[in-house]
C-alpha cells in the first residue's frame, strides 16, 4: 500500500499548529468527578468537538465511583491534550511537553503536589524498607511490600503502606494501558525462573525478594521523576495507606485494530528510533550477559582465596623461617574472599540489577513505538480509503449515466470490485440508471464525510500521540544517559575499591617484611 | 655406635645471611615456636654457596649434518681452586646436560641432585614444536635453575665432571662416569645382599622426621600449586570478560552522542586493566607456579636420596645379622661338644650321616672349620659396609641441612617474588581507576 497524499499528510509538515484540533475544550475535564464516561466511539455524533472523549479507553469498563479508600480509575480521566509545538528542550521537565495542559492536573493535597513535584525530587525518597512473608486466612501465602515516602533532610516519614507485588503488577499495567505512548518505567518480572535457577547458593529466596524490592523501588521513585505520570492520582494514593484495589480489575488491554496490512512506509523518524532501541537493546543485552558470567568467576575466585588461607595455614604450620610470610597469606587470602562478596553484591545492585532494568524498559518502549505505528497505520488506511472514495466518486459524477464504473487506481481492490460487481448486479436488475447512479453518489458522498471525519480524529490522536512518544523518548534517553553513566561510574568504583585493597594489603606486608 | 642425638638441626638461625636474610631475624621471634625438644642453636651455614656463578642465554639452533638441536651458551664465573680459568663460556645442547647430571648422580650418590627439566615436555608437542621461542624460553629458563642449583651445592661445586661441562663440549668423559659407575642411586647398592630385609632395623629418628617433614612439604607444594593455577585460571576468565564488555559498552556509547567520549574512555580503560590482569596471570603462572612445580620435583629427588640412604643401612644389617648367624652357630658348636643341633633338616642329615658311616666328631670339626673361614671372610666385608653406611649417614646429613637452608632461602625469594608481582598489578590498576573516576566527575551529569 503506499501512501498516496503525501502532501496533505499533516504528520509530514513540522508546523504541528497548523492542526487545530481543540478549538474550545480546555476546562472540559474539571467536572470529570461526576461524569462517568460510558463506551466513547471514536465516531463521535457532535461534530468534531471532542470533549470527554477518553480516547484511549474505547471500552471503558464501568468503575466503581471513589468512596474515599478505594482506588478510582475514573478520578483520573486524562487532561485533555493540547497539542503544541514540540519544543527541543533538554530537560523535559513539565507536562505541558506532553501536549498536557497542566491546569488539568489533578489536585491532591500540597504535600503530595510537593513530593511528586519535579524540583523538589532530591527533598523526598520513596523507600521499600521491608519484605514480609504473610500467611492469609485461605492458607496461600506472600510477600509484602513496605513502601515508605520519606522526607530526606529530617527522615521523616511521611506515609506509609504495605502493598504485595500483585498490587505494583495492576499499577504498571494499568499505566501502561492509560499511556500507551508514553514509557512506563518497568518492574520485576512475575517468575524469575532462570533467576531462581542460577541463583547463587546461600539464600536463594532472600536474594531473590531483595532484588525484587530494589527493582520495585526504583520503579517508584522513577514514577516520582515523570513529568506526566507524577501528576497521576492513582500513584499518590498508591504510597498512602488506606487506597486499595476495588478488585481484581481485568488488565485493560488496549488492542489497537491492527489490521491485516501490516506493509506500509513508517514514518522515518519512527524508523529511526527504533533501530536505536533496538541497538541500545542488544549491547545492553551483552553486557547484561557478560557482567553475569564475570560475577561467577569473581565468585568462584573468592573461594579460592578463602581457600588459599587454609591452605597456607597448613603449609604455614611447619614453622619455617619463612612461616610468617605464609601467615600473611592466609590471612590475605581470608579478607580478599570478605571483600569480594560486597563487591559481588554491590555489583549485583548497581549494575546487574540496573542493566536488567534496562532491557525491560526498551521492551516497553519499543512497544510504544509499536502502539504508535499502528496509530500510523490507522491513519494511513482512512486516509487511503478516502482518496479512493473521492476518486470514485469524481469519475461516478463525470461519467456517463451508462458506463460502468471502473475501478480507480488504488489497492484497495477489493472494496472497489464490490463496488464494481455491485455496480454490474445493479445494471443488471437496475430499472432506473440514472436514479441508482444518483443513490450511489449520494451514499459515496455520505461515506466520504464519515471518512473525513474518521481521518480528523484519528489525526488528532496521531498528533498527541506523535507528540508523546517524541517527548518521551527525549526523556527516556537523557534518564538512559544518566542512569548509564552511573553504571559505568560504579563499575569503576567497585574494581578500583577491590584493587586499592589488594594493594593496601600487598604493599603493607612488604614493607613489613623488608623492615625487619 | 653412632649417637644421633647430639646432632640438631637448625631452625634458621644462624646460617649465612644472603642480602634478604637478614628481616628473618625478628621475624622468627614473632612466631611462637613449640620446643618439643631442647634444641641446641648450632650455626650452621651453606658454604661457599657463592663460589660458583652461573648464567645460561642465547639458544641458537643447530645441526651436526643430519638433526638440528638448539644449544644454549653457559657462561661460569668462579672463585675455586680447581679451576684454571676464573671466567668461561661454553655452548652445550640438551643431551649434553643429560648425561651430566647421570654423571653428577653416580658420582655422588649420597648427594641430592636437583632434577633436570624433562626432556619431553608435553606442551611442546601440543602448541609448537620444540624451537619456538616459548619453548625454548622455558627450556632456558629451567637450565638456569638446574645449574644454579647444582653451583651452589658445596660438594658438587668442586666436581671434575662439572669443571669439564663448563669449560668444554666434550662430554665423553661424564659418559664414561655414568657407564661406569652405576647409573641411578638405587642401583648403586652393593648386591652382596643376601637376605631380604624389607624393613631397617634401627630406625633413625633423624631421618625419619627428615622424611615426614619432606612429605608434607610435598603435600603442601601440591595444594597451593592447584590452588593458583586454578586462581589463574580464574584470573584469565576475568579479563576476557573484562574486554568483552569493554567492546559492548563502547558500541552502546556510539548510540548517543553525548555518551561516546565518557564511555570511549571508561572502554580504554577497561582494556588496559585487563591488559594488566592478563600479564599478572601469566607471571603468576610463569614464575610462581613454574618455581613451586620445579620444587616438587626437587622433593623427588631428595626422597630417593633418603630411599638410598636406607638401602644402604639394610646393606649392613643384612650382612651383619647374616655374620652373626655364623658365629652364632659357631659357638653353639664350641659350647656344646655333643651339641645335636634340633630340627628336622639338621635329624635328617644326622641319619643320613650315620648310614654313611660317617663320622660324626669328625664332621663336626670340619663344620668349625669352615665356619671360621666364613666368618673370616665375611668380617671385613661388614666392616666396610658399616664404614659405608655411616659415612653415607653423615653425607646425608649434611644433605639433609644443605635443602633445608636452600629450600628456605628459594621460598622465600618465590614468596617475596609473588607479593612483588601482586603489588604492582594493583597499583598499576588502581590508577587506571582513580584516572576514570576523575573523568566521571569531570563530565557533570
Amino acid at each position: 500500500m503506499s501512501l498516496q497524499a503525501v502532501d496533505s499528510d499533516p504528520l509530514m509538515s513540522p508546523d504541528y499548529e497548523d492542526v487545530d484540533i481543540n478549538n474550545n475544550n480546555i476546562d472540559n475535564n474539571i467536572n470529570n468527578k461526576d461524569s462517568e464516561i460510558e463506551n466513547p466511539t471514536l465516531n463521535d455524533d457532535t461534530e468534531g468537538s471532542f470533549k470527554n472523549i477518553d480516547i484511549e479507553y474505547p471500552n471503558k469498563p464501568n468503575l466503581l465511583q471513589s468512596a474515599g479508600n478505594q482506588i478510582d480509575c475514573s478520578f483520573i480521566t486524562p487532561p485533555e491534550p493540547n497539542v503544541k509545538r514540540l519544543l527541543r528542550s533538554t530537560n523535559i521537565n513539565s507536562i505541558e511537553e506532553y501536549g498536557i495542559d497542566i491546569k488539568s492536573k489533578v489536585h491532591c493535597c500540597d504535600l503530595l503536589d510537593n513530593i511528586f513535584n519535579h524540583d523538589n525530587y532530591n527533598d523526598y525518597f520513596i523507600e521499600i524498607t521491608q519484605a514480609e512473608k504473610i500467611n492469609d486466612f485461605f492458607g496461600s501465602s506472600y510477600i509484602i511490600y513496605t513502601i515508605q515516602t520519606i522526607r530526606k533532610q529530617d527522615h521523616e516519614v511521611l506515609f506509609e503502606t504495605k502493598r504485595r507485588y500483585s498490587e505494583f503488577d495492576m499499577l504498571q499495567k494499568h499505566l501502561i494501558a492509560r499511556f500507551p505512548t508514553l514509557i512506563i518505567p518497568p518492574i520485576p518480572g512475575k517468575s524469575n525462573l532462570i533467576e531462581y535457577a542460577t541463583g547463587s547458593g546461600k539464600n536463594q529466596k532472600d536474594t531473590m525478594v531483595e532484588k525484587r524490592k530494589r527493582m520495585l523501588q526504583t520503579f517508584l521513585n522513577r514514577l516520582r521523576k515523570h513529568p506526566v505520570l507524577c501528576c497521576m492520582h492513582i500513584i499518590h494514593l498508591f504510597i498512602q495507606q488506606g487506597a486499595q484495589w476495588s478488585s481484581k480489575q481485568d488488565i485493560i488491554d488496549l488492542k489497537e485494530g491492527t489490521n491485516k496490512i501490516v506493509s506500509c512506509i513508517d514514518e522515518p523518524r519512527l524508523v529511526i528510533i527504533k533501530d536505536k532501541l533496538n541497538l541500545c537493546l542488544k549491547y545492553i543485552t551483552a553486557m547484561y550477559n557478560i557482567q553475569s558470567e564475570a560475577c561467577k568467576n569473581l565468585q568462584d575466585l573468592s573461594v579460592l582465596y578463602s581457600n588459599s588461607g587454609e591452605i597456607y595455614n597448613c603449609w604455614s604450620m611447619e614453622k619455617d623461617p619463612y612461616a610468617p610470610i605464609l601467615d600473611q597469606f592466609r590471612k590475605t587470602g581470608e579478607t580478599l574472599y570478605t571483600k569480594l562478596q560486597t563487591a559481588l553484591q554491590n555489583m549485583e545492585t548497581y549494575i546487574i540489577d540496573t542493566l536488567v532494568q534496562y532491557i525491560k524498559y526498551i521492551e516497553i518502549a519499543l512497544n510504544v513505538c509499536k502502539v504508535y505505528r499502528n496509530k500510523y497505520l490507522r491513519f494511513q488506511q482512512i486516509s487511503q480509503q478516502l482518496e479512493n472514495k473521492r476518486n470514485y466518486l469524481k469519475h461516478m459524477e463525470n461519467e456517463n449515466a451508462h458506463e460502468p464504473s471502473y475501478e480507480p487506481t488504488g489497492s484497495i481492490g477489493i472494496e472497489n470490485n464490490i463496488l464494481r460487481f455491485r455496480s454490474t448486479i445493479n445494471s443488471f436488475i437496475d430499472n432506473d440508471p440514472i436514479v441508482t447512479r444518483q443513490n450511489n453518489i449520494s451514499s459515496t458522498k455520505d461515506f466520504i464525510n464519515q471518512l473525513e471525519g474518521d481521518q480528523e480524529s484519528q489525526l488528532s490522536i496521531l498528533a498527541i500521540a506523535s507528540l508523546q512518544v517524541d517527548t518521551d523518548i527525549q526523556r527516556f534517553e537523557k534518564e538512559r544517559k544518566d542512569d548509564f553513566i552511573n553504571i559505568f561510574k560504579q563499575y569503576a568504583l567497585i574494581h578500583r575499591d577491590i584493587d586499592a585493597y589488594q594493594y593496601e594489603l600487598w604493599s603493607s606486608i612488604k614493607s613489613q617484611i623488608s623492615n625487619k | 655406635m653412632d649417637d644421633f642425638n647430639t646432632l640438631t638441626w637448625d631452625t634458621g638461625f644462624g646460617y649465612t645471611p644472603t642480602d634478604e636474610d637478614v628481616k628473618n631475624e625478628e621475624e622468627d621471634s614473632k612466631m611462637e615456636f613449640e620446643e618439643e625438644e631442647h634444641q641446641k642453636f648450632v650455626s650452621f651455614t651453606v658454604p661457599n654457596s657463592d663460589k660458583l656463578q652461573i648464567e645460561i642465554c642465547d639458544p641458537q639452533k643447530e645441526s651436526d649434518g643430519s638433526n638440528f638441536f638448539t644449544t644454549y651458551l653457559i657462561k661460569s664465573k668462579n672463585s675455586l681452586e680447581i679451576y684454571s680459568q676464573k671466567e668461561n663460556e661454553v655452548r652445550h645442547r640438551y643431551t649434553d646436560f643429560i648425561n651430566l647430571n647421570n654423571a653428577l648422580i653416580s658420582t655422588y650418590p649420597s648427594c641430592i641432585i636437583p632434577p633436570l627439566p624433562e626432556k619431553k615436555v608435553i606442551e611442546s608437542f601440543i602448541t609448537g614444536d620444540r624451537f619456538s621461542p616459548e619453548f625454548t624460553e622455558r627450556r632456558r629458563n629451567l637450565l638456569e635453575i638446574y645449574m644454579k642449583r647444582i653451583a651452589r651445592h658445596p660438594v658438587i661445586q668442586n666436581s671434575d665432571i662439572l669443571k669439564n661441562f663448563l669449560e668444554s663440549t666434550d662430554m665423553t668423559r661424564a659418559i664414561e662416569q655414568a657407564k661406569n659407575d652405576n647409573n641411578t642411586v638405587l642401583d648403586g647398592i652393593s648386591d652382596s645382599i643376601v637376605n631380604s630385609f624389607s624393613k631397617i632395623k634401627n630406625t633413625n629418628e633423624k631421618f625419619v622426621k627428615a622424611k615426614e617433614k619432606l612429605d608434607r612439604l610435598e603435600v603442601n607444594l601440591q595444594h597451593v600449586e592447584k590452588l593458583h593455577t586454578n586462581i589463574i585460571k580464574q584470573e584469565k576468565s576475568i579479563e576476557n570478560h573484562m574486554n568483552e564488555f569493554a567492546l559492548a559498552a563502547e558500541k552502546f556509547g556510539e548510540t548517543d552522542v553525548d555518551l561516546e567520549n565518557i564511555v570511549n574512555e571508561f572502554s580504554n580503560t577497561l582494556r588496559n586493566v585487563s591488559k594488566n590482569i592478563g600479564e599478572k596471570a601469566t607471571k603468576e603462572e610463569n614464575v610462581y607456579v613454574g618455581n613451586i612445580k620445579g620444587y616438587i620435583n626437587y622433593c623427588q629427588s631428595y626422597k630417593d636420596t633418603l630411599k638410598a640412604r636406607d638401602q644402604k643401612q639394610m646393606d649392613f644389617e643384612g650382612l651383619s645379622s647374616y655374620l652373626k648367624s655364623y658365629s652364632d652357630e659357631l659357638k653353639k658348636y664350641e659350647n656344646n661338644p655333643a651339641h645335636i643341633s634340633s630340627g628336622i633338616t639338621s635329624f635328617v642329615s644326622r641319619k643320613f650321616d650315620e648310614m654313611k658311616g660317617n663320622d660324626p666328631k669328625l664332621r663336626r670339626e670340619e663344620k668349625m672349620i669352615n665356619l671360621q673361614k666364613k666368618i673370616e671372610e665375611l668380617k671385613p666385608e661388614v666392616e666396610k659396609s658399616e664404614e659405608d653406611s655411616k659415612r653415607f649417614d653423615d653425607d646425608i646429613t649434611k644433605e639433609i641441612e644443605y635443602f633445608d637452608n636452600f629450600q628456605i632461602m628459594d621460598f622465600r625469594k618465590y614468596l617475596n617474588d609473588y607479593i612483588d608481582i601482586q603489588v604492582e598489578s594493583h597499583q598499576k590498576n588502581k590508577k587506571l581507576w582513580d584516572d576514570l573516576i576523575e573523568k566521571f566527575e569531570n563530565t557533570t551529569v
